[in-house]
């Protein structure tokens, strides 16, 4: 064993063939989890990790079609798990593709997928609104729709059905009960009337299916929709008097991982009211985590608003043009007024709290020979403590003033962002910063948003070191000493300046409009939306020093354009889509040459009638530097190339298939996604991803569900590993492969009141494991729940882990 | 025996030019809707029939008028998921035909009364708002449309919406946000929405209204104590 352990990659040192690695790691993210993703709706993923020792924070980078850049929201990290939703205006068909990075202390980052996420990101199919679902209309109860039970009636209009389309084979399920044999249908439109069949139906939520057939006998298309149940003089009153609504859970949750045992109590309560034309309410998350250690896990906010006033209190994700403010968490006070003729958008508050650092050592300091670093403090005397820096309080406020509809028409805005950390919030910190942006943007919008012309502007200053303030007057005469016109210069604009941004030699760029106009983002967008296209088209420009506290995930020190359209055609039977951008760095020319990154992505999704609908992409990501790097000091050894020059192709095939064998609803779905790298340069650090997935899901009559999945994940690593001076270079190769099955059943009993879920899922390969999971959800009464959840989790390299959870969910 | 010959052939031919009248119509039918919600006192008309007590869930068809009351309104719902709510106090009488899969027209004429509508959004089809002195053609819209003695009013809220004067044959645009005003004078006036308006255009009047009604009877006990009793109900 020992001596093949040596020998193989002795022989392959030696012979010079490339050399496979086999690692075994415990990848951070055991699993994600999303509901399911329909276009333009908000989308909920969680994220679970396999331990949250020292896990700092969780981003989410996604990118749409039509995006090479990923962009990132913060996850909300809570125990074991991870939670973001996704704003509906990212959930695009066909897909939004996505990676996960965990921050660990230390600064270490992990990512899910494990192997380059960037280059094979996983998929999240969205669901387009289905061209079914314009063939095949409810009429009537209307989504969400309070009914009076006395004026219920389900309407279905077949007026848009094709002709393979059987109205009289459709089947309805109220609550699961079929009704069919009730219906009526007149013409076009199959009706059912409860009250007509002395239906029992009680008060509440219900739920109305629609199943249609072909000609044929076969599934056709499956619609529901939910609807609540009242009567009449409730609804009467409903109009005038104050509504509300709370709802909210109780977690206990208590995990013995392998490396770690704790204990969480997690509260959530949400409520909502309104009365005649306010709205109000408020929620929050209690955490037994949350410590003055870490950054905030608890959240609260309170609200109040009508159709042109919003105010808000508390954790606020407040919504300003992108190169300003996306996604920031900002705990204050927010206002949002919006006239139509003149809105005012406004935040203040804090982005992050004071974190203390921590003390490493305690050693005395002379000082007459040695400057004391930036991370040390004076005890006493010349006695110093040395510590890792902690976390300023950062002040956050950003306005913004905007004339015009904030819809359809013309509008102008134009505002700012001020942040600054609070040099005394801690006594253990180093590098306290400040960031300034003033920015400008302006919006046509004509057509019912069919044609939408969108730019913005920003410029920013950052002050990396604001510790020992603005210069005094001495810094100043001491400038001028050296040189006496620059120094009088610096000093008039300084004084003026250190009112709105603290000025130092900290404070960059020098000159913000400098060559390169290094302060200066700018993006202008166009999205036209005709005979069923919807093309978009995209200049960017962000400067190489263009910072923006209120949104960390900017990519900056890039230009180009994009190229998307989205097309659909036959009905919207068939949707193809086409993406393409190209941008290159050294916007400033302060790098040694230039990058130019390309992205192209394609795909065609077909829904056919009666066949299983599919998706087809091809994509391609290349990166080519127009300077060379050498591989070595030794220039008789030593490679040259070009510093980058690498080419990504990916596939992607994806289908899904929904039909009935024995009585029984089927549901069969693949996606096989592949990544191709080949990297010219020296460091020959080529890359093969393979990922395929299937599962099958089955809904019996009785009513049990089951879920049979497999999943494979194959990757490959190449990298050219230069050896000291005098030796050859390797060429390793590093594998990393695993494949999944998941066994899962659910279970409904008591008429529905208590469902059973049970799931088998061992892992194979680099990842070695075996989770068992069990849960029971038990309605108590029609708002009160409990949820039991249990999973053992069998490691192979590590102690196994037992979570267990205990969940109360009630709304009033 | 030629005479025979000559009615035959006559006849054939009388037959062969009428026969696009017995077709169907290239399959043309009448177009449907249903009232999928009545409040109060609602009534309708089939041609040629006198108005009669509405029934939720009632079919219309070409020709078909709905009648409200005060305090009524009827929510009338298209095959295409297009929605009309006729206010109060309003008559509008239903129009149109059907092809296959298209709606070749559809009208709804009024002239007297409120309605307020959504339509939905179709590769073809139109929707037509008829009275005496106009005509509204639309398409993917919403609004309210307010049909008085001399004038016709427009409060878009969303889409595009063309008026004519049939009476000085001047028509006009309006968008989202607009109010249009057409006279029997033949005038149009088109300007932006007051937030009344607006806010009326909004107004979601498909829950019945109940006046809440209490009557206080004064009296004693058995202990002899002055009691009152409040009744309360709505109606």
């Amino acid at each position: 064993m020992i001596a093949r352990r040596f020998l193989l990659p002795f022989l392959g040192f030696v012979l010079g063939f490339p050399l496979t690695v086999t690692s075994q790691i415990v990848p951070i993210v055991s699993g994600v989890k999303s509901g399911e993703a329909l276009e333009g709706q908000p989308l909920e993923v969680t994220v679970e990790l396999s331990q949250n020792l020292g896990v700092t924070r969780v981003l989410f980078a996604y990118r749409p079609l039509g995006a090479s850049e990923f962009s990132e929201m913060e996850m909300l990290l809570s125990g074991r798990s991870a939670a973001v939703t996704l704003p509906g205006s990212v959930v695009r068909a066909p897909s939004i593709e996505y990676y996960v990075r965990v921050l660990m202390a230390g600064g270490k980052t992990e990512t899910y997928p494990v192997q380059n996420p960037e280059a094979n990101p996983l998929r999240l199919a969205v669901k387009q609104p289905s061209p079914k679902d314009q063939e095949i209309l409810i009429i009537s109860p209307e989504p969400g729709a309070a009914v009076a039970i006395e004026g219920l009636g389900i309407v279905i209009s077949f007026f848009y059905a094709p002709p393979v389309v059987d109205p009289k084979a459709t089947r309805i399920l109220l609550d699961n009960v079929d009704v069919s044999e009730g219906a009526v249908l007149s013409e076009d439109l199959l009706i059912y009337s409860p009250q007509n069949f002395n239906l029992p139906l009680s008060k509440g939520v219900h739920t109305v299916t629609v199943e249609v057939k072909d000609t044929t006998g076969k599934p056709y298309h499956r619609m529901s929709r939910t609807f609540t149940l009242t009567t009449a003089e409730e609804l009467a009153a409903e109009q005038t008097r104050f509504r509300g609504r709370v709802d909210g859970q109780l977690e206990l949750r208590d995990e013995a991982l392998s490396a770690s045992h704790r204990s969480y109590i997690r509260g959530d309560l949400r409520a909502n009211a309104s009365y005649s034309i306010f709205e109000f309410g408020g929620l929050m998350h209690l955490d037994n985590q949350d410590k003055p250690t870490v950054q905030p896990q608890n959240r609260f906010n309170v609200f109040a608003q009508t159709d042109w006033l919003r105010l808000e209190y508390g954790d606020a994700y407040p919504r300003f043009p992108s190169l300003m403010v996306s996604g920031k968490r900002v705990r204050g006070f927010s206002a949002s007024l919006s006239t139509g003729a003149i809105n005012i958008d406004f935040s203040t508050g804090e982005t992050a709290r004071a974190v203390e650092g921590i003390v490493d050592s305690v050693a005395a300091i002379d000082t007459a020979t040695t400057v004391p670093p930036k991370n040390s403090r004076l005890l006493r005397d010349t006695t110093y403590e040395f510590f890792t820096s902690g976390t300023f309080k950062r002040r956050f406020l950003a306005v913004r003033t905007s004339f015009g509809s904030s819809y359809e028409g013309t509008q102008f805005g134009i505002g700012f962002v001020k942040a600054k950390d609070d040099v005394g919030s801690i006594l253990r910190g180093t590098l306290p910063q400040e960031n300034l942006v003033v920015g400008t943007d302006f919006r046509v919008s004509l057509d019912d948003e069919r044609f939408k012309w969108e730019t913005q502007a920003a410029l920013s200053l950052t002050n990396t070191d604001i510790s020992g303030g603005s210069f005094t007057q001495a810094d100043y005469d001491q400038l001028k000493a050296s040189d006496p016109e620059t120094g009088d210069q610096i000093e008039k604009i300084g004084k003026v300046a250190e009112k709105i941004i603290t000025v130092n030699e900290f404070l960059f760029p020098t000159n913000p409009v400098g060559k390169g106009l290094p302060s200066i983002s700018l993006e202008s967008s166009l999205n036209l939306n005709y005979l069923n296209n919807y093309l978009t088209g995209m200049f960017f420009r962000r400067g190489a020093s263009y910072v923006s506290f209120g949104n960390d995930f900017l990519q900056t020190d890039i230009q180009g354009f994009l190229v998307s359209d989205r097309i659909r055609m036959f009905d919207n039977r068939v949707y193809l889509s086409l993406s393409y951008e190209r941008k290159q760095d050294n916007t400033a020319d302060t790098k040694e040459g230039t990058t130019t990154y390309g992205y192209f992505n394609s795909s065609i999704t077909v829904s056919p009638a009666n066949f299983p609908s599919f998706t087809l992409g091809y994509g391609f990501n290349d990166r080519v530097a127009d300077f060379n790097a050498i591989s070595g000091s030794d220039s008789t050894l030593a490679t040259i190339s070009k510093f980058a020059d690498e080419k990504t192709n990916r596939f992607y095939v994806g289908a899904n298939h929904d039909f009935t064998a024995m009585g029984n609803r089927q549901s069969v779905s693949f996606t096989l996604s592949i990544a191709d790298k080949k990297d010219n340069t020296f460091h020959k650090a080529n890359q093969n991803n393979l990922f395929f997935q299937l599962a099958w899901t089955s809904e019996y009559r009785i009513p049990l569900q089951t879920v049979v999945g497999f999943a494979i994940s194959n990757n490959k690593n190449d990298l050219q590993i230069f050896t000291p001076a005098g030796a050859d270079s390797l060429l390793t190769t590093t594998e990393f492969n695993y494949s999944s099955l998941t066994l899962g059943a659910r279970y409904r009993l008591l008429g529905d009141k208590l469902r059973l879920a049970a799931d088998i899922i061992p892992i194979f390969g680099a990842i070695r494991r075996v989770s068992f999971q069990a849960g029971a959800q038990y309605a108590v009464t029609q708002n009160h729940h409990l949820e039991l959840f249990f999973s053992y989790i069998q490691n192979s390299a590590l102690a196994d882990d037992m979570i267990s959870s205990l969940i109360y969910r009630f709304n009033f | 025996m030629k005479t025979k010959h000559v009615l035959l052939i006559a006849l054939v031919s009388a037959l062969l030019v009428m026969s696009p009248a017995w077709a169907p119509q290239d399959g043309k039918r009448d177009i449907q809707a249903m009232l999928v919600r009545i409040i109060n006192n609602v009534e309708t008309k089939a041609p040629t029939k006198a108005f009669t007590k509405a029934i939720n869930f009632q079919q219309l068809k070409a020709g078909y008028e709905v009648r409200t009351a005060a305090k009524s309104v009827a929510v009338i719902k298209f095959v295409d998921n297009s929605k009309l709510v006729v206010r109060e106090r309003s008559i509008a009488e239903i129009k149109g035909q059907v092809q296959g899969r298209e709606i070749l027209d559809r009208q709804v004429h009024m002239t007297k009364g409120n309605i307020k509508f959504e339509v939905t959004k179709g590769p073809k089809e139109q929707f037509r708002f008829t009275s005496p002195i106009s005509v509204a053609s639309i398409r993917g819209t919403s609004g309210t449309w307010g049909q008085g003695d001399s004038t016709s009013t427009y409060v878009m809220l969303t889409g595009l919406l063309n008026l004519l004067n049939l009476v000085s044959n001047r028509s006009e645009d309006l968008s989202g946000g607009q109010t249009g005003i057409t006279d029997a004078a033949g005038n149009i006036i088109v300007r932006q929405s007051t937030e009344e308006e607006q806010n009326d255009a909004e107004k979601n009047e498909e829950q019945e209204e109940r006046t809440r009604r209490t009557i206080r009877i004064t009296g004693e006990d058995k202990d002899g104590k002055v009691r009152t009793v409040i009744l309360e109900w709505e109606e």
